[in-house]
């Protein structure tokens, strides 16, 4: 354990040059949170994602912003600019001390300062370098812009989103970021590992449309096996003749419930439990035993037949007791959770899952998302808040052998 | 020499790993492993399929469970052995076959692994520094522990379900089966993590892989809006707080459209040139960032004026070639004649008979000198037995034939 706190992980023997934008943010989150050093390369001035909001009490400041806050957890933090020749020439004094670096630049970009994979590899051939874009680093639309909207769209998923009556709609938070930088994060370290094996460090190129379309594998086995072209609707993606086993119920107090009703598994139970409160209706009628009893195909108006009965039994529930009742009869129901239900949510609370982390200088405490997986010896841990504008700068730049006055210089020529 | 090894020089060659895992995210966890070259050895018995096996997607009439696109997607580039774990001697051989792997994924319920006697600590009494990931619902401990539920329900537990669609309409599901396509990433990178942890220290580790917690850091900064600002994050259609024109705008045809989005001043002019510079355009109140966030639904509309008569390719290359983010919100049929799609090869065609209409898709990265690469579907039922039983367990021809007949190996 060091000073900071932070305990021996997965990848604290590494370091990080992190270049990335908000597309790369939880790529480099990872990695930090898995316990290597990860140095934010900030423009002097600051990086344009501390002006994402939302801000710490409303306050719109490049030190204040959320967004900065939730991705640049234990990092540090150096100002440097690469588009001058000093900047060039630190930076490649960096790269011949770093494990990984990750960037979302355009295309082509890195390459016209004489930075690209080629020059920096010439450096340090053991360097993993990998590179988030919207549409992969090379072909026809690689010079395309992108964002969490047109990644969605473009990778197939948005067509799949949404009330069937209204335009295909967006997850309201940056999930094709979130996804594409996972994928990221783990094509990372397949190329770390095969460093560790061989010697040889490598360009890892990450499309964001194509990690997208993951998320739309299913669809894509409807159109291949039956010639069935999927579209939107609010309980997830419908294909034509395929009625989905779902339903969307509003309980007693006012919370609502996601429920499997009519696929296979639970089907008997869901059945025995509205008998069990005398609201099966004629559901125990024999001629509904093929449906319970034998896995018959559920027609439509068998099934809003089935709904409307649990729509009645649901509403003399509450939503979470609804989802207890259900679980402990293998029946699939969970409460549809806003953001304040996760936050006080009681499986989250005994299980330790959020994380407080120190502001001194706000003199608060805040709490974080936590980790997503428990381990014994190798942890996920915040130890340490996201850094100010070049915060480290003179202990980044003194490892490197920079003094104090050639640091100043360095500040003066706006390089830093 | 690894079985796998005979393809070519591959990231992640050496590494074994035994998947008793079966439905979405576990499988798919470990089929990214082996895109990248590691030896994945699927268990499975015919007393308990793998459910893809029988799900809808069969890839001919015939419903041929060694011949389901569902199951063979997920499963690709894996080798199958038979182990029947109902039988104690079934748990011996799968032990066996632990004792010379790296790591093991498996989804069973909670409890049930304890009973059969493939628990971490039964395992660690023949590999020491095996790597256990243990995927559930919502963990080993805790309130939700036993729960169970495909994909789509984590993402609504997640808060997911809520942060998706219309402000004056109620929440919608956001895909299929979201933790399905999103949490194998995750484990995968869990997985790389151990085994680099492993490489250094000599410590295998147990992972309780909670699909409900992991699915958590896709609300982005919602948890810390909240417990710093008081302030609900919830949907709002296809708005931004720091663009517009900002959303999915209609285009001729059916179903055909476009998603545009306006960031920064100097866009919004380009996004005006494109369109010729309409009248309304001019108006001040769409001059700043500002004033367009305001009035984004009024800007909606005039948007919608311009793309409705035309074709929605055109709308997209006019404006990326002004420098305006835009795309085709694409459907399947779209994606496989997507020009960028063709030109990474994202989709891989099988060699293999009964499969050669059907693609295989390639991860998303791509690695300059260890490229994921599309050797085979998902095994057929026992179709790697012999490599298993005689190639890594060394078993002789009568235990084979003998396990064989007291359908152990079944």
């Amino acid at each position: 354990m060091n000073k900071a706190g932070n305990m021996h992980s997965a990848l604290t023997p590494y370091r990080v040059l992190d270049l990335v934008d908000e597309s790369g943010d939880f790529c480099t989150k990872v990695l930090a949170a898995l316990g290597a050093d990860v140095i934010k390369i900030e423009p002097p001035g600051g990086h344009p994602t501390r002006r994402i909001g939302p801000f710490y009490h409303n306050e719109v400041d490049p030190e204040k912003s959320l967004h900065w806050f939730n991705y640049n957890l234990n990092k540090r933090s150096i100002t440097l600019n690469i588009e001058s020749a000093s900047g060039q020439e630190l930076f490649k004094r960096l790269v011949k001390k770093t494990d990984f670096l990750v960037e979302c630049f355009r295309p082509g970009y890195l390459d016209k300062l004489g930075l690209g994979y080629s020059s920096l590899s010439a450096i340090n051939p053991r360097l993993v370098h990998t590179a988030i874009t919207p549409f992969g680093s090379t072909g026809p639309f690689s010079q395309f812009k992108g964002s969490d909207l047109i990644s969605m769209a473009e990778g197939g998923l948005m067509f799949l989103v949404g009330d069937d009556d209204r335009p295909p709609v967006q997850i309201t938070t940056p999930v094709p970021s979130i996804q594409t930088a996972l994928e990221a994060v783990a094509a990372t370290l397949v190329a770390h590992w095969y460093r560790e094996q061989s010697g040889e460090g490598q360009f890892v190129d990450v499309s964001a449309q194509e990690s997208v379309m993951a998320q739309t594998l299913p669809q894509t086995m409807f159109w291949k096996t039956h010639g069935l072209l999927a579209s939107r609707g609010n309980l997830g993606p419908r294909t034509p003749g395929r009625p989905t086993g779902l339903g969307i119920f509003e309980c007693q107090d006012g919370g609502l419930v996601i429920c499997a009703s009519t696929i296979l598994r639970g089907r008997q139970p869901l059945r025995e439990w509205l008998a069990s409160e005398g609201m099966a209706g004629e559901l125990l009628d024999p001629k509904w035993d093929g449906v319970f009893l034998k896995g018959a195909t559920v027609t439509k108006e068998q099934k809003e037949y089935i709904d409307s009965l649990f729509r009645a039994f649901a509403l003399k529930h509450t939503s979470r007791d609804l989802m207890y009742q259900a679980q402990k009869r293998d029946i699939q129901v969970v409460k549809i959770q806003n953001v304040p239900d996760v936050i006080v949510d009681p499986h989250l609370k005994a299980r330790d899952y959020f994380v407080k982390v120190e502001h001194p200088e706000l003199g608060d405490t805040i709490t974080y998302a936590g980790a997503p997986f428990k381990s014994d010896v190798m942890p996920w841990q915040y130890w340490r808040r996201a850094p100010f504008i070049g915060e480290h700068n003179e202990e980044i730049y003194g490892e490197l052998g920079l003094n104090k006055q050639e640091l100043s210089a360095l500040k003066e020529g706006g390089i830093i | 020499m690894s079985e796998q090894h005979k393809d070519g020089k591959m990231a992640l060659t050496g590494i074994r790993i035994v998947d008793f895992g079966a439905g979405g995210i576990d499988p798919i966890t470990t089929s990214t492993l082996a895109d990248f070259g590691a030896e994945v050895i699927k268990v499975e018995s015919y007393t308990k399929l793998d459910f893809m096996r029988t799900g809808e997607f069969f890839a001919g009439e015939a419903r041929d469970p060694d011949h389901n696109f569902g199951f063979s997607r997920y499963n690709q580039n894996k080798f199958g052995a038979l182990i029947n774990l109902k039988h104690p001697k079934g748990v011996a051989l799968a032990k066996k076959l632990v004792s010379v792997s790296d790591v093991v994924i498996q989804n069973f319920r909670v409890d049930v692994i304890r009973r059969l006697g493939l628990a971490y600590e039964q395992l660690q009494e023949v590999k020491p520094d095996i790597i256990y990931l243990n995927s559930s619902f919502g963990g080993q401990t805790g309130p939700y522990r036993g729960f169970g539920g495909q994909g789509f329900i984590m993402a609504a537990l997640a808060g997911l379900d809520d942060v998706t669609g219309w402000p004056d309409r109620g929440p919608v599901s956001p895909g299929t089966a979201f933790a399905d396509h999103y949490l194998p990433f995750l484990w995968a990178t869990v997985i790389l993590a151990a085994l680099e942890f492993r490489r250094r220290t000599g410590k295998g580790q147990f992972v309780d892989a909670s699909s409900f917690e992991a699915c958590l850091d896709v609300l982005d900064t919602a948890i810390l809006d909240y417990n710093v600002n008081q302030h609900v994050q919830t949907r709002r259609g296809n708005h931004h707080q720091a663009a517009a024109p900002h959303g999915v705008y209609r285009c001729q045809g059916e179903e055909r459209w476009c998603a545009i989005a306006v960031f920064t001043d100097a866009e919004w002019q380009s996004f005006s040139r494109v369109i010729g510079n309409p009248d309304w355009t001019k108006q001040a109140r769409f001059a700043t960032l500002l004033g367009r966030v305001e009035h984004a639904d009024e800007l909606d509309r005039l948007v919608e004026s311009w793309t409705s008569g035309q074709i929605v390719e055109d709308v997209v290359l006019k404006l990326q070639a002004a420098g305006v983010a835009a795309g085709v919100v694409k459907n399947v049929k779209d994606s496989y004649v997507d020009p960028q799609l063709a030109h990474r090869e994202h989709y891989w065609k099988p060699e293999q008979p009964g499969w050669e209409s059907f693609t295989f898709e390639a991860p998303s990265a791509r690695l300059s000198k260890t490229p994921p690469r599309f050797m085979r579907p998902a095994p057929l039922l026992g179709e790697h037995n012999d490599y298993v039983f005689f190639d890594l367990l060394k078993m002789s021809p009568e235990e084979y034939t003998q396990l064989v007949d007291e359908k152990v190996i079944y």
